[in-house]
């Protein structure tokens, strides 16, 4: 049986779904199992150069991957439900799975924005400003630290997530 | 990844919210309602809240 061209607009959406949500969960895992452990290695000095090349472009990559991710995913969703009718989700093992780790992957762009992006922009221009020889903000420590604290809370919840986006084609839950 | 504060705070955070999500799924498919999705995530906005009031 051919195709039909609603086939090319789902393939497409989640094509572009794995290829963005590769590169945000990808480079998640590099920045926590990666560079956050090097960076603790490096002289300060060194860090305050890689902080605003390349942390500022990893970081630009990331949000941007993410949002794509989930703005397609949700489109996605929204597609392939109406195109089933818009059944009822509770009783449809697929539409379960989908909306759970769809809910999870939201709130870890919620965190990517809200949390992570929040503190670190302000992070990347306290390095700059004392590559220029200022001083470094009191603040500095605590935007740090909630950054970390809501990557790793991602790290962690990301495992559930891709469990549940699998499940939805691999495992029956109703 | 060192067993940090941070690391324990963002893993705890994190499986409490698994958790409630398979609660979720489980309520959704018995109570045959959406409702329940909300439990992970109010559970996300308390993690919010909480991560704002760290001041050191």
């Amino acid at each position: 049986m051919a195709a039909a061209p609603v086939d090319y607009y789902l393939i497409v959406l989640r094509w572009t779904h794995f290829v963005a949500g590769i590169t945000w969960i990808g480079l998640l895992y590099y920045f926590n199992f990666v560079q956050v452990p090097s960076f603790k290695e490096l002289d300060a000095s060194v860090r305050n150069q890689l902080v605003p090349k390349l942390v500022k472009r990893a970081l630009l990559w990331f949000r941007g991957s993410a949002t794509l991710t989930v703005l397609v995913g949700w489109l996605y969703f929204f597609s392939f439900w109406a195109i089933n009718s818009f059944r009822s989700l509770t009783d449809w093992s697929w539409g379960l799975s989908i909306l759970a780790g769809g809910t999870l992957g939201t709130m870890m762009l919620f965190n990517v924005w809200g949390v992570i992006w929040r503190h670190q922009k302000k992070v990347i221009a306290a390095t700059e400003d004392v590559l220029q020889g200022k001083p470094a903000p009191a603040e500095m420590a605590i935007w740090g630290k909630r950054a970390l604290i809501a990557s790793r809370f991602n790290t962690i919840l990301s495992f559930p997530m891709l469990f549940f986006m699998a499940a939805a084609s691999h495992l029956a839950l109703v | 990844m060192a067993w940090s504060f941070e690391f324990r705070a963002g893993v705890a955070w994190a499986v409490v919210i698994a958790i409630l999500m398979i609660v979720a799924i489980w309520a959704e498919v018995v109570g045959k309602t959406l409702l329940p999705l909300l439990l992970p995530v109010i559970a996300y906005g308390a993690f919010l809240r909480w991560v704002f009031t760290l001041k050191k």
